[in-house]
């Protein structure tokens, strides 16, 4: 598979200087699950090595905009400006900000090209159906962004419940031509998230945060049936490491053309890559 | 006496197309007003003419929809409009629930065709102006810069009337605080809800249409005549009203000059972006 230029369809990045910035929460985190390198952070140049050793072409670098933590757009805009060919963005924007929000990515998608928008509505406690959300929404129809939702349980101290997935379908039946992807799996409401994707022809699932060797059988019977144009290889790096998550993913033993379409046919559909 | 050059900040065209348009629900208003007779429509020509002989200079011109649709449409006023440079500003109506659809032809509506507002009667589409459906919408007024009418009070045609409730407004406002928000009707009977909303917010303001002078509600003519005067705007509603008539009865309020000219020309054209 090291020639089918594969697309990780979810990355934080995390230089050094970033990596200083991690709150307790994340740092116990990587601790507990044994990422002690991730604690360090690793410069973009040798971020590429690593993507290059397993054949990623490509990866979606998230922008991270909360009270708690903050990776700026900025940040991520200069870092694809710097290498249009390896990396995309997912710009994210305190939608409390309203208004001045809305412009605000505007500009940002206008000067560096952001491809999605990330949202988190645990983090305000706020389920995606919210109106808080539409003026968002229907600036990334203008815009044709997609956005990335967070879906499922969280493991920050934060209420799980607007992390549930059938928030989305009235979203979806308002903006029907809005790009939504579920991101996280939605677990413990994999079914629910499955539901969606299968119904409607603009929503995807992305694997963050679950390496594939823990996958649901639910979920693994949906991207070997239904959902092999629906589900987005997405590592969650640093979470998981570039060179084991592939290497699980292969030991599925899905068939060739699923295997192609979740490394790199579905994002290019669900961004808009070319 | 001083002429003023009226600003008559809400009408909608009413021909003899137009005009047979009108479902009954609808129409039970007209009936209620003693205005059946128009149903039989009026030329615009003659509208006009009527607009000279009450002393209206201007006037913001809507479309107008019912639960079935349009009864005029958006393309007609943009007709209208069109004839008579900076006379007319027009005003879009669509279903909000068309979602972007709405929020496309808005803008096309003011980009192309020079339209200055958007037009919401929340009661046609049984849904407060609070609700999320009407959000992208505004959120396409801030960007275009244009106000936003929203009619307040009972409804008056044969439709429900809660949606017409003030304090929806106040959410409005609260996440949309550049957006400026004419709220049609005054209100009755929520009058004093109305002028507490308009009160607070320093881009919310009342229009007058559907509401003759000599029955203005006590609360709104306090408020016109001392902390609402420059939050107050004339209009008629016209065919509803005549023009002739709330024009003669202005005087009856007792309003000083300064305030007089602020109700019925100044405080339109602070809000709405006539074209000279």
């Amino acid at each position: 598979m090291n020639n089918l230029g594969i697309i990780d369809s979810y990355v934080t990045p995390n230089t050094p200087e970033i990596a200083r910035t991690w709150p307790k929460d994340f740092v116990d985190f990587f601790k507990r699950i044994g990422r002690v390198k991730a604690v360090e952070g690793l410069p973009i140049k040798e971020m590429i090595k690593e993507m290059d050793r397993v054949g990623i072409e490509k990866v979606l670098l998230n922008a991270i905009d909360t009270q708690a933590f903050s990776i700026p757009n900025e940040v991520v805009g200069e870092i694809i400006l710097q290498y249009p060919s390896r990396f995309f963005g997912c710009a994210m924007i305190e939608v409390t900000r309203k208004m001045g929000g809305v412009r605000e990515l505007e500009r940002l998608v206008k000067k560096y090209g952001f491809k999605a928008f990330k949202l988190i509505p645990s983090y305000l406690n706020l389920p995606p159906n919210d109106k808080i959300y539409f003026p968002y929404y229907s600036k990334c129809c203008e815009l044709g962004l997609t956005v990335q939702v967070q879906v499922g349980r969280t493991n920050l101290p934060f209420l799980n419940e607007p992390g549930r997935p059938a928030y989305l379908e009235e979203v979806i039946l308002f903006f029907p031509e809005l790009k939504i992807i579920g991101s996280h799996i939605g677990y413990p409401w994999t079914d629910e998230m499955i539901v969606l994707a299968e119904k409607y022809e603009n929503v995807y699932i992305d694997t963050a945060c679950y390496n594939p060797s823990t996958f649901e059988d639910t979920f693994v019977n949906f991207l070997k049936g239904r959902g092999n144009k629906k589900v987005l290889l997405a590592s969650d790096w640093p979470v998981a490491e570039f060179e084991n998550y592939i290497k699980e993913f292969m030991d599925l033993h899905l068939s060739e053309e699923t295997m192609v379409n979740i490394l790199r046919d579905n994002a290019c559909r669900a961004f808009h890559l070319t | 006496m001083e002429t003023i050059g009226a600003v008559d900040v809400w009408i909608q065209p009413h021909t003899k197309e137009c005009a047979g348009r009108w479902s009954a629900e609808m129409a039970h208003v007209l009936k209620l007003f003693g205005r059946e007779t128009t149903l039989a429509g009026i030329s615009i020509e003659e509208m006009v003419a009527e607009m000279d002989q009450a002393g209206i200079e201007k006037a913001v011109m809507s479309a107008l929809m019912d639960p079935k649709g349009h009864i005029v449409t958006n393309e007609f006023v943009a007709e209208v409009i069109n004839k008579y440079p900076g006379r007319f500003i027009g005003q879009f109506a669509y279903d909000p629930r068309t979602g972007m659809k709405a929020v496309r032809e808005l803008e096309n509506f003011v980009r192309e065709f020079n339209f200055g507002g958007l037009k919401i009667e929340p009661f046609i589409f049984h849904t407060p102006p609070n609700d999320k459906v009407y959000y992208p919408l505004y959120a396409k007024c801030c960007e275009l810069e244009i106000p936003v009418t929203i009619q307040v009070g009972h409804t008056a045609p044969l439709l429900p009337s809660a949606t017409g409730k003030p304090i929806y407004l106040d959410e409005v406002a609260l996440d949309f605080p550049e957006l400026k928000i004419v709220a049609g009707h005054i209100g009755w009977p929520w009058t004093e809800e109305m002028i507490s909303i308009a009160w607070k917010h320093p881009n919310v303001y009342i229009d007058t249409s559907a509401h003759t002078p000599k029955h203005y509600p006590p609360a709104f003519v306090h408020f016109l005549k001392t902390f609402g005067q420059d939050k107050s705007l004339f209009a008629t509603d016209w065919p509803l009203l005549p023009f002739s008539r709330p024009m003669q009865e202005i005087d009856s309020l007792g309003l000083s000059r300064s305030i007089k000219r602020k109700f019925l020309r100044e405080n339109a054209l602070k809000v709405f972006p006539f074209r000279e």
